[in-house]
């Protein structure tokens, strides 16, 4: 089941209506029951695997809680991250590394005859394998207690708004809100319904249908002239954009509507001005928890600028082999990661890079853009032929003469209505609260959004490109 | 204790008043609805009814989207005027993506709207390798993506029968669900539209790349090939691209999904001849040029066996199979799937001789 898919209609109408009427323990109830059908919906069968992480994950965490000595708290501790990582290992990266193990054999001269298997990718399996981490980390630092209640503990794990593409949540966030009864304001409704509909319109209408332009130019790894690839990728970069934050936002509006606050998950990230603040921007569930539960405990920025420089590679190098089992997103991890120790090493004197001049936010703004549409390139293309191919062209057959209209329009059109929503509603769910004109234009971008979406909604049912995470 | 949603507190943010959230949207929505009553024209089964109701029609073509493009009604009118010295007149329904369920509706309500200027109508049907297969009743009522041609021809009283016939319930339930949806033009007609608007911006972005001289005149949609936009085929030098490699995955997938079609009589087509019977009218199939890509589909051992039980079966049903005098070649299809307009001229005239020949021969 997606968001946009047709089910999902009635199924929400059906929850909503039950939440609204059953008291507190029986929401929580009632929420783990309907988040197993959402996530059945798609395959039944993978909520063994669901029901089995997240039972061993609430065990362990007691077990560690209970632990008086520390070794035993480190070995239970291991125990949990060598399941949660060796579930989310063998469904992702099985095949992975035994066909890179295979290649790197058959590079040095050897005949290798592998076992690769067929292994079905259980959706959002990165997303709930990272979230029960947290858990059993958190009591591990002795940050948070267990919880006692498996029940409690499974609806954290599970809860439907989160479960498949994020934002990926603490437990020290949300199990908390779980746990008590809630008192939904009329606000939060509003502010819910707001972000619902906005992040259906980022999915619907500019993340489905630029997507029909970046296939067709990656489709080929030919883009013909360069001006169709640079289209190409700012048009992947907005359609990335729209189709992870429209979701974390209809997953945050859901969330809203029955009372719980889930972390905001991207914060007008193209309007970073440096690598750092990119990815303070983008995903920021991710990116904190990657800080936090990796960075960190590799010894963070408290070393040497080497061993700082070191961790940060490592970080971004396993982050980006998160989003998935590719040899390009390791590169597209490796490139941000050289960016974020260049950026380091640049601003390293903080004079440098600190200059005053008219402008020069904006060149900075605009250099950060390209540098990850750069990236974005490494993310999306089929193999590294075809990353040389779309630079080639765009350094050497440019061809400005033969700009695609449809796409250009396309852009401009879906990019322009992105900006205006987006800079409306910079720093609030609730951008109709803004003093002066800004108040009265609440009605004007209900009816705006509304609109795009009858008038310029791509066909339902379309994957978010972040389901095979 | 249920939760109740509280009211505004004292330091709430929501706005004072809510009925400009929901009045304008529905009053923008209600103008743009009646905006697309104008600029959406009837199509299709809507526009034959229109015709249906003005003059006796003596031929009708359905099929696919290789009968809008193959047949061209101006020519096989022409031809058969001449040979029986007196006007005639010619429907061509031909639709991409269509059904043949679509069509039985479709020409359902033809006959509802004017039985008597369809009294021995001739209905011509395509049989791409010699099987002329109407479908079940059972088989979806509408390709995927597409529902907008089954609401151009369903109505009220035609939901009975979807949920009478042998569909899946989910497809009953879709079909009902697109049926309630199809009452708003915005809403069923809404691919068109964002069509529409996708191409003005196109064309206005052209313009404006030229005014400031930074682009060519746009060549994208310029038609350098010989094919009809009827049917909905797209005649732009992308589409004719994408088409062209669809149809080599179109073999393979059709190929692996072939069966043995064994039970012709429980098909759309009896219920066709029922439909005809009392007009006295009658079925013809006719086999429409294919380019070579599409042999295998009838060369397999599945294909041959429903080309040899159809066959069998046709004469059956007082049918005829004509076998137009036209050999193409698949420089013929631009695109792989639908003849360009020269030669469907050529194949318009052969498939009208071929008919002419038969009825001479006293064939039913």
């Amino acid at each position: 089941m997606l968001f946009n898919s047709l089910v999902f209609i009635p199924f929400i109408t059906v929850v909503l209506m039950l939440y609204y009427r059953l008291p507190h323990r029986a929401q929580n109830m009632m929420l783990l029951i309907a988040s197993y059908i959402f996530y059945g919906w798609w395959d039944w069968r993978f909520l063994g695997l669901l029901a089995f992480s997240t039972v061993l994950d609430w065990w362990l965490g007691l077990k560690i809680d209970a632990c008086k000595e520390q070794r035993n708290r480190d070995a239970m501790m291991i125990v949990s991250v060598i399941a949660n990582l060796g579930i989310l290992g063998f469904f992702k990266y099985y095949n992975f590394f035994v066909q890179s193990f295979a290649d790197a054999l058959l590079a040095l001269g050897f005949q290798p005859h592998l076992p690769t298997l067929n292994i079905i990718l259980p959706i959002g399996i990165s997303f709930y394998t990272f979230e029960s981490m947290t858990y059993t980390l958190d009591i591990y630092r002795r940050d948070i207690k267990p919880t006692r209640s498996l029940a409690l503990y499974a609806l954290f794990v599970s809860y439907f708004a989160h479960l498949v593409a994020g934002p990926i949540v603490r437990a020290a966030d949300l199990l908390p809100q779980l746990d008590r009864p809630r008192l939904i304001k009329r606000d939060q409704v509003l502010s819910g319904l707001w972000l619902i509909l906005f992040g259906y319109f980022k999915k619907m209408v500019v993340a489905d249908n630029l997507a029909t332009y970046v296939n067709e130019v990656f489709g080929s790894n030919d883009p013909q002239t360069g001006v169709r690839a640079l289209l190409a990728v700012y048009a992947f970069s907005y359609q990335i954009y729209c189709d992870f934050s429209g979701y974390s936002d209809i997953a945050r509006g859901l969330a809203k509507m029955m009372g719980l606050e889930l972390m905001l998950n991207f914060d007008l990230p193209y309007l970073a001005r440096n690598p750092s603040e990119f990815w303070r921007r983008w995903h920021i569930s991710l990116s904190t928890w990657l800080r936090d539960y990796l960075f960190i405990p590799l010894g963070g920025s408290r070393g040497t600028s080497w061993t700082t420089y070191r961790n940060l590679m490592i970080t971004m190098l396993l982050g980006g082999l998160w989003h998935g089992a590719a040899w390009h997103f390791v590169v597209w991890g490796a490139y941000h990661g050289l960016l974020l120790v260049a950026h380091r090493w640049l601003t390293r004197d903080r004079q440098l890079l600190n200059w005053r001049f008219r402008g020069w936010s904006f060149l900075c703004l605009v250099g950060m853009f390209h540098l990850t549409c750069f990236g974005w390139l490494l993310f999306r293309a089929e193999s590294i032929t075809q990353v040389v191919a779309f630079v080639r062209a765009l350094f050497t057959n440019f061809q400005l003469a033969s700009t695609p209209p449809a796409m250009l329009f396309a852009l401009v059109l879906y990019g322009g209505m992105l900006w205006a929503y987006e800079l409306w509603m910079r720093n609030t769910d609730m951008p109709w609260t803004r003093p002066g004109w800004g108040r009265g234009l609440g009605p004007v971008a209900v009816t705006g959004l509304i609109i795009g979406l009858v008038l310029l909604a791509a066909p339902p049912g379309a994957s978010f490109i972040y389901f095979a995470f | 204790m249920p939760v109740s949603i509280s009211s505004p507190v004292p330091e709430s943010q929501s706005p004072a008043r809510l009925w400009p959230y929901w009045v304008l949207p529905l009053g923008c929505l209600f103008a743009l609805e009646l905006l697309a009553r104008v600029v959406v024209k009837p199509s299709w089964y809507e526009q034959a009814e229109a015709a249906v109701r003005a003059e006796p029609i003596d031929y009708v073509f359905i099929g696919s989207s290789r009968v809008a493009a193959g047949v061209d009604a101006d020519t096989f009118e022409s031809s058969m005027a001449m040979h029986l010295g007196r006007p005639v007149r010619a429907l061509n329904l031909g639709m991409g993506y269509s059904t043949y369920h679509q069509h039985l509706v479709g020409l359902q309500r033809l006959v509802d709207a004017a039985p008597e200027n369809l009294k021995k109508v001739t209905v011509l049907i395509e049989a791409p390798g010699g099987v002329g297969y109407l479908g079940d009743w059972g088989d979806e009522w509408y390709a995927e993506g597409q529902p907008q041609l089954l609401l151009n021809v369903l109505r009220p009283r035609d939901i009975a029968t979807v949920w009478r016939s042998p569909a899946a319930l989910s497809q009953k339930i879709g079909v009902t669900c697109e049926w309630l949806w199809g009452h708003s033009i915005l809403l069923s007609r809404h691919k068109l539209l964002h069509r529409r608007i996708q191409n003005y911006g196109r064309v206005l972005t052209a313009h404006a790349l030229t005014f400031l001289q930074v682009a060519e005149p746009d060549q994208s949609t310029s038609s350098r090939s010989d094919l009809t936009t009827a049917g909905g085929v797209r005649v732009d030098s992308d589409g004719i691209q994408c088409a062209r490699d669809y149809a080599v995955k179109s073999v393979h997938e059709r190929l692996a999904g072939q069966r043995l079609i064994k039970a012709w009589d429980s098909t759309l087509y009896a219920s066709l001849g029922a439909m005809l019977g009392p007009l006295h009218g009658r079925v013809v199939f006719y086999r429409v040029p294919e380019s070579s890509v599409f042999e295998s589909l009838y060369t397999s051992q599945i294909g041959r066996a429903n080309v040899a039980n159809f066959e069998e079966y046709f004469p059956q049903m007082c049918s005829i199979m004509l076998e137009p005098d036209f050999k193409p070649e698949d420089t013929d299809f631009p695109d792989l799937w639908h003849l360009s307009k020269t030669r469907a001229h050529v194949f318009t005239r052969a498939l009208a001789n071929a008919l002419i020949a038969a009825d001479s021969r006293g064939q039913p």
